[in-house]
């Protein structure tokens, strides 16, 4: 695999923050690299880091050292609204809590992304999106008049509808009971597969990390080697 | 994303989900204010300036002792002003065999351009308005002239070589109290008959008058365009120096106005700084959302301001055109209170509201939206991580400036401006710092007690900058209301208690040295108050330092008019009631021969001071005196007040006559009576019309004041409920972890009420303090009244913010309770 493949790459990022109690290291200095069409499952115990990590790859936060590419852009070098238009252009979010904003309704939340990007006629698309994520009948509800699992398939909906090069799901089916789980995670691959974006999650959830191509293991704020993986994962990938 | 289609967007969806309501409700409530108060103001103030110049006869007047050489009336008459003369003199008029000392009018057609004449058919009949002016055979009379010289209505009466048939009397001059000293009866005639009466030889003392009326514009263009045209011995009378009183009540009139229009904008701008915190708070995660989508921070700050802007517009228009509707229904329900004719609001105070209310949004809304710029879009995956920095003293600066600027530009008044920016800087940090106070007691004050007080009195300590901030806007929401009461009631009842009811209502002029005895005597006999009598000479200044007193002025022309001709001086062993002393001394010991004491802003218009030198010349006789003292005059005591006294009685044989005031109920006028009779030279003078006059005036300023304040009440209310609802989500929030833990209703309605009753009771106790502070200062260094602070106020401070803050934030709070607390869960997670 060749450099250009990569549409991420992160050398030495780690996470200080300051606290009363002096500085604390949520994250150590770790290497990842992502390439097109790739999918990555981000997995560890509570507090071992998965959610910094995440932020830190999409350009959410800035790493305290080392450095991100993202999308052939050094993070950074980026301003922070040079980094929100990289957002608008490629990156893809779908979160545990959903995030959708209560005072739109399904089809607006999913044109918001369009419109920011400056998409003529995002009606159109967001529609035909949303019905791919089954939403066809429910476009004009609001987030308070739709199940957990149909406010994750908005949330779905909205990520891919900007046409994202790389997809971030921070624990997406953590919300939900197994079965609705079960569908959110199939309709994720599903699209990854469609569109080819390559596909970031953050989980709990070890048969979903088990169906993504890369495993990155966090233990207290240090990605574990493959070499000390269990046996069963480790034999999987 | 473009920001306007977002915000229109959003705009119908913030409204229908009822977020921003409270805010669009504070900016109409302070639209409509302003526009009240602005409206309303503007038509009381036309008003009572067409009132007062009323007591003028016109807008502006030229007044001189010599017949003046040029007639402005031309000039006025292309400016499209109306005009008018008047002369005035003293002189004997005869009737067969009696004769009478009276004072001459003669008045041109179109007399009087301001106010009313009434006539009556008969002396003391019923009045009606003058149509016109005396013929030029015809004299108008004070019904004193027919008593004393017993005339019959139509009998005649001669002045020099000229016969005038009495055909009115004369119930009401408008411009009688013009002036006061040496009035004798009025005989009023036509202004170019009285002119070939021949009575107008050398040495009379006529005052010659040119009356100018027109809109305010003009009117103040032509008295820049005379000032310099001005002949010797002319000037221009206006209403702060002919008529002190009324003056000064206008001033006042204005000021109060002002200080109501002040609070109001200052009040609405809390509202909209703790409405657009709410907001912004509320707003953090969908900004978090917006961000990660890709919004950059500026298009974020816009669309948000677009969303406040277009809520806002349609707020303040709706509130300008009621606060326009109110006025004008204010207006017509003070009906007769108001001068004849109110003159209708421009649209001015509308626009001017409308555009100052849109600033307050922008100046006192912006720089808490701008917090929205900074949000982390990492927020979306933490909220911890995701929130902002809790100081930002670059907006909090912001809109201090702010505030400094609107006070500034708005009072236009750099003394009141001053005040109330120290007064509400002042306010303000005493309120953080017992808000400060508060919130470190508050641990110490939660020991023991019951659950639901320690629970209420730590959330204080908890919510550190949210009590700080509650305590402020309620704390500055309550010095309003309280400085509304001290202005009502300390300074107003101060402002009616410089007109005592028993002010003096009838001046006796003219007493001959010989009548002294006599005359006090009669007064003794009536029991009517009075100072006594006072002395007065009419004598020219003659020397300054020992020059010619054109030669000691040669450098101010405007100096030089004022000493033309006769001055009034006076003595008296000792300083006379409503004078005091501001520089110097009484009597100065080491300073040889006769001393003077001058009024000091007499003084400093004459450029006269301490040391000089003063001669003065009458009937032969020259007195000289040194300048030993000034003194601050109290003009709103009527009674008889001199720019120069002597501080001894003068040996020299200066003619003089003496004059008195005295206070005797109307009804008893037959005690006068009985003293003119034996002393007939002596003239009666009637200002208790004058007084009954300016009495009104301030009923009917107070009044409007009192009606103006009642948008500012309104105001401080909704920053009041804005302050009160600040933090409601909050403790929604943790009401219902309180009621899933077990806390039962009782228990969370004694916390919210210990919570809101601590948080009102300290920001009331602070905010009457405040008000004092605030007022003491009005009451000295704008209005210069005596003030008398009403003590207590603190104490009802302490007790009514304690209970109504707490009712009232408990009764705010019903949803805490009310919501099942699954449901706010819900919301939360």
């Amino acid at each position: 695999m060749t450099t250009e493949d990569f549409i991420l790459k992160a050398k030495d990022i780690g996470k200080v923050v300051h606290g009363p109690g002096g500085d604390l290291t949520i994250l150590h200095p770790s290497d990842v690299s992502i390439s097109s069409n790739d999918t990555v499952a981000i997995v560890g115990p509570s507090g071992s880091g998965k959610t910094t990590l995440l932020g830190l790859l999409a350009g959410l936060d800035l790493p305290s050292s080392g450095s991100v590419e993202l999308l052939g852009q050094h993070l950074n070098a980026l301003s922070e609204d040079e980094r929100a238009a990289l957002r608008g252009r490629g990156v893809g979010f779908v979160f545990q809590s959903f995030h959708l904003l209560d005072s739109l309704t399904a089809l607006e939340n999913v044109m918001l992304p369009l419109e920011l990007a400056g998409v003529a006629a995002p009606d159109t698309a967001s529609r035909d999106i949303l019905a791919r994520v089954g939403l066809a009948e429910r476009v004009h509800h609001y987030p308070n008049q739709l199940s957990g699992g149909e406010k994750q398939r908005v949330a779905i909906a909205r990520a891919y509808a900007g046409q994202p090069r790389i997809l971030f799901a921070d624990e997406p089916t953590g919300n939900l009971d197994s079965n609705t789980g079960l569908e959110i995670t199939e309709l994720l691959f599903e699209l990854n597969h469609q569109s080819g974006t390559a596909l970031v999650l953050v989980t709990h959830d070890e048969r979903l990390a088990q169906r993504c191509r890369q495993v990155i293991r966090l233990e207290a704020g240090r990605i574990v080697p493959p070499a000390s993986r269990p046996q069963a994962v480790a034999g999987q990938s | 994303m473009k920001p306007i289609q977002f915000s229109l967007r959003q705009v119908r969806r913030e409204w229908r989900s009822g977020e921003l309501r409270a805010l669009a409700f504070a900016l109409a409530v302070s639209a409509a204010a302003l526009t009240a108060v602005g409206a309303f103001a503007e038509r009381v103030d036309s008003a009572l300036t067409q009132g007062a110049n009323e007591l003028l006869a016109a807008d502006l007047v030229i007044q001189s002792r010599r017949v003046p050489e040029q007639d402005w009336r031309g000039e006025a008459q292309e400016r499209s002003l109306a005009s008018a003369r008047t002369l005035e003199f003293p002189t004997v008029s005869f009737a067969g065999d009696a004769s009478l000392l009276v004072q001459v009018k003669g008045v041109s057609p179109g007399y009087p351009l301001r106010g009313t004449l009434e006539l009556a058919e008969a002396p003391y009949g019923p009045a009606t308005p003058a149509l016109g002016t005396p013929a030029p055979d015809e004299a108008w009379v004070d019904p004193r002239v027919i008593a004393e010289l017993q005339l019959t209505m139509g009998d005649t009466l001669e002045l020099g070589d000229r016969v005038f048939r009495v055909t009115r009397t004369i119930a009401l001059e408008p411009d009688a109290g013009g002036g006061v000293f040496g009035l004798a009866p009025r005989v009023m005639v036509d202004y170019d008959a009285v002119l070939a009466a021949g009575l107008l030889g050398d040495g009379a003392r006529v005052q010659y008058r040119t009356l100018i009326a027109g809109d305010a514009e003009s009117v103040s263009s032509f008295e820049t365009w005379l000032e310099d045209r001005l002949e010797r011995g002319q000037r221009i009378a206006t209403l702060a120096e002919s008529q002190q009183q009324i003056g000064r009540a206008l001033d006042r009139a204005r000021q109060f106005l002002m200080l109501a229009a002040l609070t109001a904008v200052l009040l609405s701008g809390i509202a909209i700084v703790i409405a657009v915190r709410r907001f912004v708070e509320r707003h953090l995660d969908s900004v978090a959302i917006l961000r990660c989508l890709g919004c950059r921070q500026n298009q974020v700050l816009a669309a948000f301001a677009l969303i406040l802007l277009w809520l806002g517009l349609p707020a303040v228009l709706l509130g300008a055109g009621a606060g326009y509707l109110s006025q004008y229904l204010l207006v017509l329900s003070l009906g007769d209170l108001l001068p004849g004719d109110v003159p209708q609001a421009s649209l001015t105070p509308v626009l001017t509201a409308s555009g100052v209310s849109l600033l307050t949004l922008l100046g006192y809304g912006l720089p808490p939206l701008s917090r929205l710029r900074r949000v982390p879009p990492v927020r979306v995956l933490n909220r911890q991580l995701g929130t902002l920095s809790a100081r930002h003293y670059l907006g909090d600066l912001t809109m201090v400036a702010f505030s400094l600027a609107l006070i500034w530009w708005l009072s236009a008044d750099l003394t009141l401006g001053a005040v109330m920016a120290g007064a509400t800087l002042g306010a303000g940090l005493v309120l953080a710092a017992g808000a400060w106070l508060l919130i470190r007691g508050a641990r110490r004050l939660a020991r023991g007690r019951t659950l639901g007080w320690r629970y209420g009195v730590a959330n204080l300590a908890r919510r550190n900058r949210g009590v700080l901030l509650q305590v402020a806007g309620l704390g500055l929401g309550l010095t309003a209301i309280f400085l509304l009461g001290v202005v009502q009631r300390d300074l107003m009842s101060g402002w009616r208690n410089t007109l005592p009811d028993d002010a003096p209502n009838y001046f006796l002029i003219n007493i001959q040295p010989a009548q002294v005895d006599a005359v006090q005597q009669q007064l003794a006999r009536s029991g009517a108050l009075t100072q006594g009598l006072f002395p007065i000479a009419v004598a020219r200044l003659t020397q300054i330092n020992g020059l010619e007193p054109s030669a000691a002025l040669l450098d101010s022309p405007r100096a030089q008019r004022r000493i033309d001709g006769n001055v009034n001086i006076s003595w008296a062993p000792k300083l006379t009631a409503g004078n005091t002393l501001t520089e110097g001394q009484w009597r100065d010991a080491n300073v040889p021969g006769l001393q003077i004491s001058l009024e000091q802003e007499w003084a400093a218009s004459m450029r006269l001071g301490i040391g000089d030198t003063m001669a003065f010349t009458s009937g032969g006789q020259t007195v000289t005196g040194t300048v030993t003292s000034l003194r601050e005059v109290d003009w709103d005591s009527f009674q008889p007040n001199f720019f120069i006294s002597f501080t001894d009685v003068i040996d020299a044989n200066l003619p003089h006559t003496f004059i008195s005031s005295l206070y005797l109920p109307k009804e008893q006028f037959g005690q006068i009576a009985e003293l003119v009779r034996t002393a007939p030279n002596v003239s009666v003078l009637d200002v208790g019309s004058i007084l009954e006059r300016v009495r009104t005036m301030i009923d009917r300023v107070s009044l409007t004041v009192q009606v103006v304040f009642v948008f500012t009440l309104l105001a401080g209310v909704v920053v009041l409920l804005a302050a009160l609802s600040a933090g409601l989500s909050q403790r929604q929030h943790e009401g219902a972890v309180l009621r899933t833990l077990g806390g039962s209703g009782q228990q969370l309605r004694a916390a919210l009420f210990s919570e809101f009753a601590l948080i009102g009771a300290v920001a009331g106790v602070l905010a009457a303090a405040a008000a004092l502070g605030a007022g003491w200062l009005l009451a000295t260094e704008v209005f210069e009244m005596p003030y008398n602070p009403s003590w207590w106020l603190p104490a009802v401070g302490l007790a009514a913010g304690g209970l109504i803050i707490g009712v009232t934030g408990l009764l705010g709070s019903r949803s805490v309770l009310n919501t099942p607390p699954v449901v706010t869960l819900r919301q939360a997670g």
